[in-house]
């Protein structure tokens, strides 16, 4: 091909003109930035409010985590505890805020189920095994010194919630149905895959050791 | 600004718009999403999450008797697993295994049904229906009729209680292997009648070194079949164990024997009780088994005729087999036989009474299992009313129902009959029919009062010592699952009619069975946790026998016996059960369907099989339609259900050579007419080419023999 | 020859099926379609709709009466040593990976090519023709389990591998090593169910299981053992009938019988 007319081609561009290009360009970008960064997360979510207006502050000065969040027999996790749990306390009105009314009003009186919105709920093909992720197991290999308490790791996925009075922003995928702050499957490999724990602990990244 | 100036602009905005958006999370987070999107479409049903929780219990659906270990999901039935230690358990079997799909199926009757003018069932509610049915039983007056589909339950008892207080002893049972064997026990073991209560035999197979299966599939569909499997898989771990079958057809249980290490001995059709007194004759007169007592010499000359040429003439048997037979059986130190109806039914009392003699003669472990009868004013026990035979009822009848009013307790008589479609006739001539059924099945459909009742884990009933069962054996049904809509157990609602007609009974069911738990000295906390019993039976001794009633009943019942023929295009039908084809009262569960191979349903068509020397002598070939006839002519044939020689049933034809010669096997449970779609319209139903005979001596009616024509049909 | 090379693991899941204990009963299909949340289907002998993960064959040692004998056979997915599926796969939906030799199947990666069904031997692959229906109210059965399947992916026995995660949950709540189970800890379904224990099942490295003894019987076989795929099932049969049908041979071939 000629140089001369790639040369004439630059030369017709001219440095003035080249400017609208790229000042177009950085309009476009930023633009486009604001849009990707800001506004799509703020449109793919909406904010969705918990059923119950419920404290984690007050009721662990009463209780430990695991006295409602605990493995059961079978080795399952129990989850969220259920109303017949609640019930033990609040079958009669503890205090007198709104929330408490509400509670009792809506769900207490009936023994209604409560439609808490899970921040880790998992699709179905997912297995999850709280057993198996146990603190006590990473602190007998002591390379994660930071972790001292089981909430250290349990922090890992979950929000901390110890010191809400109310409950965590619960931000819902408008199309996956989704919480923001579930786990993907790269979250996950953030261990699983991790080389640093290959041959060392028991986390492996079969297929199998998540999905069923 | 210049056009060209705005383009560069313009296609410079764009650029940026590109690089800003491949480097911002949109496009990526949205391919994510979209793809986590994929996952969950709305209309793929979700996991349930929740709590497991386990529960014992005992089966009512199955009739093995099965332990059952329920899983429960947020207290809702789950699953069906073994009961790891039941007496009657070992693993499930696959009906039992299917029970939650039935629970939950959206054909369950929920509601009282009442059957206007036009024949359809319209909902109706529970006082109208209690109303309804106390005018007509005022009308009905001591013209009662009970026909009862559970064995193992005191819901016998109290309908049987209920009936006499209104002046009717018209309480029956499904015929069943149960009433052949019943019968044939007490015409043996009571002709003093001394002893306060009834027995029933019981096969101790957890004696026996050997067991030899004459007809009776005591691996698949007779008796309490996953305690007989537990046991013979525990004995015969290490080197197998000596199981023999002698049968039309290579069943469950003749492959079990061939794997075992034991045989399958082919017969034609219908001549268990030949083979059976033929291998008596030979242990008798070859290996010295024989009795001490008087009549022995009057059995010997009866036995005389079944000489080992006779019997092969008869069964299709070789005399060498027969006699390799007598030498294991001979051999053996606790040799135990079974021998009953290789279909569970209409063999009459000939098989159990030979059996009987054949475990006499070897001393095999038999015992005399106990039965116990709810204590109700006026409950007869069960084997009580095993005397009564409603085909002998039904065809009994001329022109008019001698009944007015019927009731089927989870019976389903109008499929399950023999004969079916022309006893289904007799019992729509009753003026008036209740049913309690959990599904709309063939009797319901012509009922006039349909009462909806719970299945067998929705319930609290008994189960006291299946057939077959070496030891007495007690356990409780519990109600794990909520009955759906307003189901009520059947029982309940006879004590509430009892209740309003001041008869004395109980209020309800659970305070007869408590009563009955007490009675046996059991405790009821334990049954209600789903505990089952087993307590020893004592063994059968000779001397408690009445050895007169093998003459009287048995031989002379075989003299009118006729050999099998194949003359022309007749083949005898060797019919099969298959435990996972479900009741007639359920129909084949969804899950069981599947289990069914590509030679036994094809899309609506069943297969009929018979083996290829027979093929070619019917001249049938690989998967032609034919057309299976009853033929008649034989001149036995009851004249009540004469209108059964010509019934005719289509279906597919197929080579299996696991079968006797000038035999034909079918299964039975295929065909429904009502039900859901994983029953109705599959198959047909084999048991309307049964022609009901009496039995001589017995009077018991029997089907066992029945022959039939084949031809290919276009 | 497979072209894989034999995937060790230092516990490897193994069945020996009894082909002489087996009745053919249906009770261990019974067990998988519950267990694993297989739909019903209304007509069974339509293939496209009929999904099995366990099937029982009924073998035949094809004489005329009176020489005819019987045997059934289930069959679950053989876990082959050398996975032939897993080595078509394109997209890794399907692997063999995790400690105890399980062939796993991941539903939401199967692009539904179908590859590894042509490439499975033992026809122990099943394609989700349509989705499944549950008709109303049977839906209430479905397992937590198992996720269930829509139309369009390959699905196949996992040797019920959610009791494989129970069973170590257990170990672990009750301070047991859970990669060092007890014989009987992890059952799958079909062996739980089995009224004939015909399904042993367990660790066939373990020299205490009885499935590491079993499958060293003079009476074990594989099924097409000679594609080299190492299956981690075994047969066991004392007729040589039944052990010859477990392969291919030609009609005049002289090789002994396995």
């Amino acid at each position: 091909m000629p140089r001369h007319s790639e040369n004439k081609r630059f030369r017709a561009a001219g440095p003035g003109r080249q400017a609208k290009v790229f000042a177009g360009f950085f309009l476009g970008l930023a633009l486009a930035l604001c849009l990707g960064w800001r506004l799509f997360p703020a449109l793919m979510y909406r904010e969705i409010p918990q059923p119950v207006a419920f404290t984690h502050a007050s009721h662990l000065e009463l209780f430990d985590c695991a006295d409602c969040h605990y493995l059961r027999e079978d080795g399952s996790f129990s989850g969220i505890p259920g109303t017949e749990d609640c019930l033990q306390c609040h079958d009669t009105p503890r205090g007198d805020s709104r929330a408490e009314a509400e509670y009792i009003e809506k769900y207490a009186t009936g023994e209604k189920k409560v439609p808490w919105l899970v921040h880790q709920k998992q699709p179905d093909n997912v297995f999850f095994s709280h057993a198996a992720h146990d603190i006590k197991s990473c602190q007998k290999m002591g390379c994660h010194p930071e972790w001292e308490e089981p909430e250290d790791l349990c922090g890992y996925c979950h929000p901390s919630v110890e010191a809400l009075d109310q409950p965590a922003p619960y931000k819902e995928n408008r199309l996956t149905g989704y919480s923001k702050s579930t786990m993907k499957m790269a979250d996950c490999e953030s261990c699983h895959a991790n080389p640093d724990h290959r041959d060392l602990t028991a986390a492996n990244n079969a297929c199998f050791t998540c999905h069923k | 600004m210049k056009r060209r100036d705005f383009m560069k602009c313009a296609a410079g905005f764009s650029a940026g718009l590109g690089a800003g958006i491949a480097f911002s999370p949109l496009p990526w987070q949205l391919l994510d999403d979209i793809s986590v999107w994929t996952q969950n479409w709305p209309w793929i049903p979700a996991n349930p999450k929740g709590e497991n929780t386990y529960e014992l219990s005992t089966s009512k659906l199955c009739p093995s008797g099965c332990g059952l270990k329920v899983r429960l999901l947020n207290g809702r039935v789950l699953r069906v697993l073994p009961q790891a230690g039941h007496p009657l358990g070992g693993g499930i079997s696959p009906l039992a295994a299917a029970e939650p799909q039935l629970l939950y199926s959206p054909s369950r009757l929920t509601t009282p049904l009442r059957r206007n003018s036009e024949g359809s069932h319209s909902p109706i509610s529970w006082p109208e229906a209690k109303t309804l049915l106390l005018g007509k039983l005022e009308a009905a007056g001591e013209k009662l009729l009970c026909l009862c589909g559970d064995e193992s339950g005191s819901g016998s008892a109290v309908l049987s209680a209920f009936l006499r207080a209104r002046g009717s002893e018209k309480i029956f049972f499904m015929p069943s292997e149960a009433q052949c064997q019943s019968l044939a026990w007490q015409h043996a073991r009571y002709a003093d009648s001394s002893l306060p209560y009834s027995s029933q035999a019981g096969y101790d197979f957890e004696k026996a070194d050997l067991v030899l299966a004459i007809g009776a599939n005591i691996m698949e569909a007779w008796g309490t079949v996953m305690r007989n499997r537990r046991i013979v898989a525990e004995k015969g771990a290490e080197k197998g164990f000596p199981l023999y079958y002698a049968g039309p057809v290579q069943n469950q249980t003749a492959a079990l024997a061939a794997g075992a290490g034991g045989g399958w001995l082919p017969i034609r059709a219908g001549s268990e009780t030949s083979l059976a007194l033929g291998l008596a004759n030979v242990l008798a007169r070859t290996h010295g088994k024989k009795l001490a007592h008087p009549a022995f010499a009057q059995i010997e000359h009866g036995l005389a005729r079944f000489d080992p040429a006779h019997v092969s003439a008869v069964t299709g048997l070789g005399p060498r087999r027969l006699e390799e037979m007598c030498e294991k059986l001979a051999q053996a130190a606790a040799p135990l036989v079974v021998c009953g109806s290789e279909f569970g039914q209409g063999a009459g009392c000939g098989p159990a009474l030979s059996g009987l003699l054949l475990n006499l003669l070897l001393r095999g472990p038999l015992t005399a299992v106990p039965l116990h009868t709810a204590a109700l004013p006026g409950a007869r026990g069960r084997a009580d009313i095993y005397r009564g035979d409603i085909v002998r009822e039904l065809t009994g009848w001329g022109g008019r129902p001698a009944a007015d009013l019927a009731i089927f307790y989870e019976a389903n008589p109008a499929y399950a009959l023999p004969g079916a479609a022309a006893l289904a006739d007799k019992i729509r001539a009753i003026p008036f029919k209740l049913a309690f059924a959990p599904f709309m099945d063939e009797t319901a459909a012509l009922c006039d009062l349909v009462l909806p009742t719970p299945l067998g884990l929705e319930k609290l009933d008994d189960i006291e010592s299946p057939l077959g069962c070496g030891k007495v054996f007690y356990a409780l049904a519990r109600p794990l699952a909520e009955a759906p809509g307003q189901c009520r157990h059947g029982a309940d609602v006879i004590l509430e009619l009892a209740a309003a007609l001041d008869m004395g009974l109980p209020a309800n069911y659970e305070a007869v069975l408590r009563k009955k738990a007490q009675d046996m000295s059991l405790s009821w906390i334990s049954l209600s946790r789903g505990q089952s019993f087993e307590r020893p039976a004592p063994e059968l001794e000779a001397a408690d026998c009445d050895l007169s009633v093998f003459d009287k009943l048995l031989f002379r019942s075989l003299r009118a016996a006729r050999g099998a023929s194949s003359n022309g295009r007749r083949a005898g039908l060797a019919p099969l059960c298959r435990n996972a084809l479900g009741t007639p009262q359920t129909g084949i569960p969804p899950f069981a369907l599947k289990t069914l191979r590509a030679k036994e349903l094809k899309g609506g068509e069943m297969y009929v099989f018979a083996n290829s020397a027979t093929a070619r002598a019917l001249g049938l070939y690989q998967d032609a339609r034919v057309s299976v006839r009853a033929a008649g002519g034989n001149g036995n044939a009851v004249r009540n259900t004469g209108g059964n020689t010509g019934r005719a049933i289509t279906a597919r034809f197929n080579i299996f050579e696991g079968i006797a010669d000038d035999c034909l096997g079918a299964y039975l449970g295929f065909g429904h007419s009502a039900l859901d779609e994983y029953s109705r319209g599959k198959g047909a139903n084999i048991c309307e080419l049964f022609s009901p005979e009496p039995e001589e001596g017995s009077g018991l009616m029997t089907w066992h023999k029945t022959e039939v024509t084949v031809e290919v049909v276009a | 020859m497979s072209m894989i090379a034999l995937k060790e693991f230092k516990i490897r899941w193994g069945m020996a099926i009894d082909v002489d204990k087996c009745t053919g009963c249906g009770a261990c299909m019974v067990a998988c379609q519950a267990e694993n949340n297989i739909a019903p289907v209304s007509d069974a002998s339509d293939k496209r709709r009929a999904l099995n993960w366990l099937v029982v064959y009924e073998l035949s040692n094809g004489k005329a009466f009176p020489d005819h004998d019987l045997a059934y056979l289930p069959r679950p997915c053989q876990q082959c040593g050398t996975y032939p599926c897993a080595s078509v796969c394109p997209v890794t939906a399907t692997d063999k990976n995790e400690e105890g030799g399980i062939v796993s199947q991941i539903h939401p990666r199967c692009i539904g090519c179908r590859y590894c069904m042509a490439a499975c031997p033992y026809h122990a692959r099943y394609f989700n023709w349509q989705d499944p229906v549950w008709p109303r109210g049977l839906e209430k059965t479905i397992t937590p389990d198992v996720s269930v399947r829509p139309r369009g992916v390959v699905e196949k026995c996992s040797f019920c591998h959610h009791r494989f995660m129970w069973a170590k949950d257990l170990a672990r709540l009750e301070n047991r090593e859970p990669g060092r189970l007890r014989e009987g800890d992890y059952l799958p379904a079909c062996a739980e169910s089995c009224p004939s224990g015909a399904i042993v099942f367990g660790d066939l490295h373990n020299p205490t299981h009885r499935v590491h003894q079993l499958a060293g019987s003079e009476r074990a076989f594989r099924l097409l053992e000679r594609l080299g795929t190492e299956p981690q099932v075994y047969y066991l049969s004392r007729r040589a009938w039944v052990r010859r049908q477990g392969d291919n041979y030609l009609p005049d071939e002289k090789k002994p019988l396995p």
